[in-house]
Order: structure tokens, then sequence, then C-alpha cells
């Protein structure tokens, strides 16, 4: 499917038929059948049903494992504030208080921004200080030599992609590009990533986010180059047919998976919870009927 | 062995007294840094702690990897493998509430330097200033313990906060403010992780400072900032640190610097090939410890001043503190 010989990227949406064939039995679950009057059995309706990676790979720890709804903090802010400030380090001649007071500055009237304003005395230098420790780590792992010769996302680096009459909005991650992804010629995308995961798992977030990017805009990239800033290694995979089958696997599994949580298949008496390290971030500890491992 | 650069005397904290010191170190690492440990040696040390990683977690089942060595692990190891085992999954807040106030001035140090460095300055309530931070970063878990603490204690976390801030603002701030320059990229609570094993082993340190590295094009710097006066352990933790370090960045530390309001700023020894290697080897050690203990092994027992706080105290038969060691 892919023809890397072509000089430029030509706009192909053959993945997006595919994935969105892959999808079927998942959002089947989520539409009324319209030649009845009411839901098929197992059916449901509803607005949205958000598949993420995080929240794919929480449920794959416990299937009853559960995020906490969005609110900002400090861990959430640095990526947003990092990410704003890598963008205009050349601009300030690579000084990262600068580009931090910049991002800062250009997220004022956002989301972030009224959070910000609203913290205590104290509150602002700490988000601050989270931001500068993971910018300089981007930094290092990136090469201050690369910074100006990378495009970076702003601010919320997602690629979202509905899938076809349906309430399901798949979204991934990409933190950069080696070029424009609207030229999108020798195209690779970049992972910044603060979490330390096996192969296995960031090569399935590679093919993941491979496979949105080619549905949301009708071009794969040549590579996606995942960064580790915690150990500071880079490691390219480089997409293929076989990454891009593999993320649709992982998407139609992470689709389905969303879909049955959404609709309560989870909730059962009968359903197996793996207690874990993964406790100390769901939002179902304090009613766990197993509990927070020891 | 330590070099104190001043009187580590607490009730001279005048302006000049540390950060003159502090100013030189660093300048004589940007203009004339040591040389690094070579890369052959430290391919060798990471050869080495491969060995052990493997040999630790030969026979582990898959649900008990990845082996997980946080800092606090390997230090509770090397001290006593029944202590790491009794310590680990103590829930927040248990422990005694001495052991508990220190905890939380422990935590008040390295939120004012991280404000510090954020901020340039230290204007404000200090304690204001933590509990600030508490909330930016969710420690909602923090900030209820402070909650439902006694009179004394908060009394004690006031003035723990308050004393903390003059010493910094003694020792970090000179007469036009900070003395680590912007050009340094000063950050707190940075990571090092090392993925041995296939990645089945896990080490990772949270040095409290760093201070140059790849993004500054500067020799790094550690500093390890501590509440408490500096103590023998404190030398592992920044040498570990420095090798993680070393290994993640592939180039060892300009400097290692260690701060507290009872001795200033301490530097320790440089970082030489003999250094990096006795830390690698204590590290290894450590990992052995914790995969016999993941295997459920009988943890090795070792006596000393850490029994004064082991959950283990009373029914362990080689407690120091039970007198029966």
């Amino acid at each position: 499917m892919i023809d890397r010989d072509a000089t430029g990227a030509s706009v192909d949406w053959a993945w997006r038929e595919t994935l969105a064939e892959a999808l079927r039995p998942a959002t089947a679950r989520l539409v009324e059948p319209e030649e009845h009057g009411r839901p098929a059995p197992g059916a449901g309706t509803v607005a949205k049903v958000e598949v993420g990676w995080f929240d794919y790979a929480r449920r794959r720890a416990c299937v009853g494992a559960q995020g906490e709804p969005f609110a900002w903090s400090a861990r959430f802010a640095r990526r947003t504030l990092g990410l704003a400030a890598l963008g205009e380090l050349p601009a300030v001649g690579y000084r990262s208080d600068r580009a931090l007071a910049r991002a800062r500055e250009a997220a004022s009237d956002s989301g972030l921004g009224e959070w910000l304003a609203t913290l205590p005395p104290g509150g602002v230098e700490a988000t601050l200080a989270e931001a500068a420790t993971w910018l300089a780590a981007a930094v290092a792992v990136v090469g201050p030599g690369q910074v100006a010769e990378l495009a970076w996302e702003q601010p919320g680096a997602r690629i979202d992609w509905r899938a076809p009459r349906s309430p399901l909005v798949l979204s991934a991650r990409a933190e950069g590009a080696t070029s424009d992804h609207r030229r999108a010629t020798n195209l690779g995308l970049i992972r910044l990533v603060d979490h330390t995961a096996t192969t296995a798992d960031e090569r399935s977030e590679a093919g993941w986010l491979a496979v949105l990017h080619a549905v949301r805009f009708g071009v794969a990239p040549n590579r996606v180059i995942v960064a580790d800033l915690r150990r500071r290694r880079r490691r390219t995979h480089r997409v293929d047919d076989a990454l891009l089958t593999e993320g649709v696997a992982v998407l139609s599994a992470a689709s389905a998976d969303a879909v049955a949580a959404k609709l309560g298949d989870h909730d059962r008496a009968d359903t197996v919870l793996t207690p874990g390290r993964h406790c100390r971030w769901c939002a179902r500890r304090g009613v766990c009927p197993v509990g927070p491992a020891e | 062995m330590w070099a104190p650069m001043s009187d580590p005397s607490p009730s001279t904290l005048a302006p000049e007294r540390s950060t003159v010191a502090l100013a030189q170190v660093l300048r004589r690492v940007a203009t004339d840094p040591p040389n690094p440990v070579g890369a052959e040696d430290l391919d060798a040390l990471l050869h080495l702690l491969e060995g052990a990683a493997r040999q630790a977690v030969d026979g582990l089942p898959a649900d008990a990897l990845p082996l997980r060595a946080p800092k606090a692990a390997i230090a509770d190891a090397l001290r006593c493998p029944r202590f790491a085992l009794a310590r680990r999954g103590l829930p927040f807040g248990e422990g005694q509430p001495d052991a508990q106030a220190k905890r939380r001035r422990g935590i008040a140090a390295d939120l004012l330097v991280s404000h510090l460095l954020a901020g340039g300055d230290l204007a404000g309530d200090p304690r204001q200033l933590v509990l600030g931070a508490w909330t930016a970063r969710g420690e909602h878990d923090e900030l209820a313990a402070l909650e439902q603490a006694d009179d004394a204690e908060r009394t004690r976390f006031e003035t723990d906060c308050a004393e903390l801030a003059e010493a910094l603002r003694a020792d970090w701030q000179g007469a036009t403010g900070l003395v680590i320059d912007a050009a340094w990229w000063p950050r707190t609570q940075t990571t090092a992780t090392l993925a041995l094993a296939d990645g089945d082993v896990l080490v990772s340190v949270r040095p409290d400072v760093e201070l140059g590295g790849p993004a500054a094009r500067l020799p790094p710097v550690i500093v390890e900032v501590k509440a408490t006066a500096l103590g023998n352990e404190h030398t592992f933790d920044l040498n570990l640190y420095a090798l993680l370090v070393s290994l993640r960045d592939g180039r060892t530390p300009g400097a290692l610097l260690h701060w507290s309001p009872a001795n200033g700023w301490v530097e320790l020894p440089p970082v030489t090939a003999d250094v990096v290697e006795s830390a690698a080897r204590r590290l290894a050690d450590a990992i052995g410890q914790l995969g016999a203990l993941a295997r459920g092994e009988p943890p090795q027992e070792r006596p000393g001043a850490h029994c004064a706080w082991c959950p283990d105290a009373q029914v362990c038969p080689t407690s120091a503190s039970t007198g029966r060691s």
C-alpha cells in the first residue's frame, strides 16, 4: 500500500478504509440499527467514545482501571509548556528561562493559562520547574543542534480521527515531525515520552500513531521516532505495511475495549480485576473490591 | 574525605559564605572541566550491571517483571534486605510522627529549591510556597495530612519551612540574585533511568538538581539537597546519580555538590573511574538483593542505625534496636 519510490508524498486513503472496516464490530455496538425501533442487544447509544493509547494501556493492566477526569496539574502542564518552549528556543538564543516565559505567555488565553492564574503562591513556579526539567530532557534527547531543524506541534500535539458515522474518536500523540506534515516528504513523526515502555509497546504505539496520521491526513509517515526522555534514547520505527497492519490491529482492539468499557461490560460482578502498580493512578482505587496491590 | 567549602556552622549564614564557593565551582567546571571517564570504562560498567540484572531476574515469573529499582529501594537493600522488604509498600503517612516530620521537611527543601530556581527568589511566606507547589502538583495526600496534623506538627512544619528558606536565600542567592546563571539550565527532580536485561530491570534515580548537561552544552553538575546534615549515605546517593547520569548522557559530571542548611555547600571528590565503578558494584549488589526478595527468598539481615526506624525492628532477631544483635 505504501509507494516509497514516489518522489513526493501522495494522498492515499486506503488505510482509512482498512481501519474503518476493522473498527466495524466496535462501532456497530454504538449505533442503533435504523431498521428497528429499538437498540439491538448489546448496543448502546453514546455521544462519544474516546480511544487513546494511555486508556488502552491502563485497561490492559486491569480491565476495571479508570483514569481520573482530566484536570490540569503541573505534571500535565510540563509537557504543554515544555513543548511550546521547545519551538521558541531558537528565537531566544536557546535560553530555557526565556523560552518558558514565552510559552507561559502564549498559554495565557487557554485553559492552561486560566488554571495557572488560579494557583496559590508557589504553584506557578512549581509548574515552571517541572516544565524546565521536561524541556532540558527533550533538548538533550533530540540534540541541541536538531531543535531548530524539526517542526514542533503546538500545543495539544494530538491527532484525532472520528470513525465514519460513529461516536468513536481515536487519538494519538505526536510532539514533532522531521518536516511539515502537510508536505510530508520523507516524513518522520516524533514522540517524546517520559515513561518507560517495553519495546513491544513502543512499537505498538508507533503503529497506532502512523495509522492515525495516515487516516487523518492521507499520508503515512516514513518513520516514527520515539525519544525516551528518561533514558535519553531514540529508537526509529520504520513505517511499512507490517507496522501499519499491526497498528490497525491495536487500534481495533483498543476500540473494542473502549466500547466495552463505555457500555459497562467491565463492571459485571464476574470481571477479573488485576491489582498492581497501576492502582495508584486509578480513579476507582477507593471503591475497588480487590483493592490496591500491596 | 569531604571538603566543606566553608564554615559549616549554621549560625554563620552570611550571603558571601557559600554563594562565592558555588560560583567558583561552576566557573571552574565551565572553563576547566575535569577529564570525563572514558566511554570504554562506562561500557564495562554497563556490562557489569547487565550481568547482575540478568542474574537477578533469572527465574522470576513474568508478573514480577519488570524489577523496579528506584533509589530508595537500592539504598534500603544495601542497608539491609529485610529492612527493604519491611519498608516496601508502607502506605502513605505510615511511620512514626517524627519520621513523617523529617520526610515533610525534606520535601519542603526540594520544593523550595525548585521555586528558587524557577522563580529566581523566595519572596513570600515559604510555608505558603510549599502548599502552593503541592496544590499545583496535585499532592492531595500531603495537603490532607498536614490539614489533619496537630498544632505541634503544623508549627514544626512552619518553622522548618522558614529555616530552610533563610538558609537557601543565604547560600543560593547573592547580591544580584540567584548565583546559578540561566545558561546552566537549572532544573529539579530530573530522572535518569537505566533499563537492563532487555527492560526486565529498571533502575531509576531523581537527582534533586541538575545543571549543565547536553541541553546547556556545559558539563553536568549534580546537586543533592538535604534538609538534614551531610551523612555517609549521601555520598553514595550522589555517586549513584553520577553513575546513572553518566550512562544516560555518556558523560560523567564535572562536579557533585551537596547542600544542606547545616553544612552549606560541600563538594564531593571528582567523579573518577574508581568512583563510578564503586557505585556500579554497590548497585549490582542491590539489584541482586532485590531480585532475591522478588523470588521470595528469606531476606538477609544487616543490623545498623536503620534498625531504629525499621518496621520489623521489634520482631527481627538481629535488630540493633532490640539489643539482641
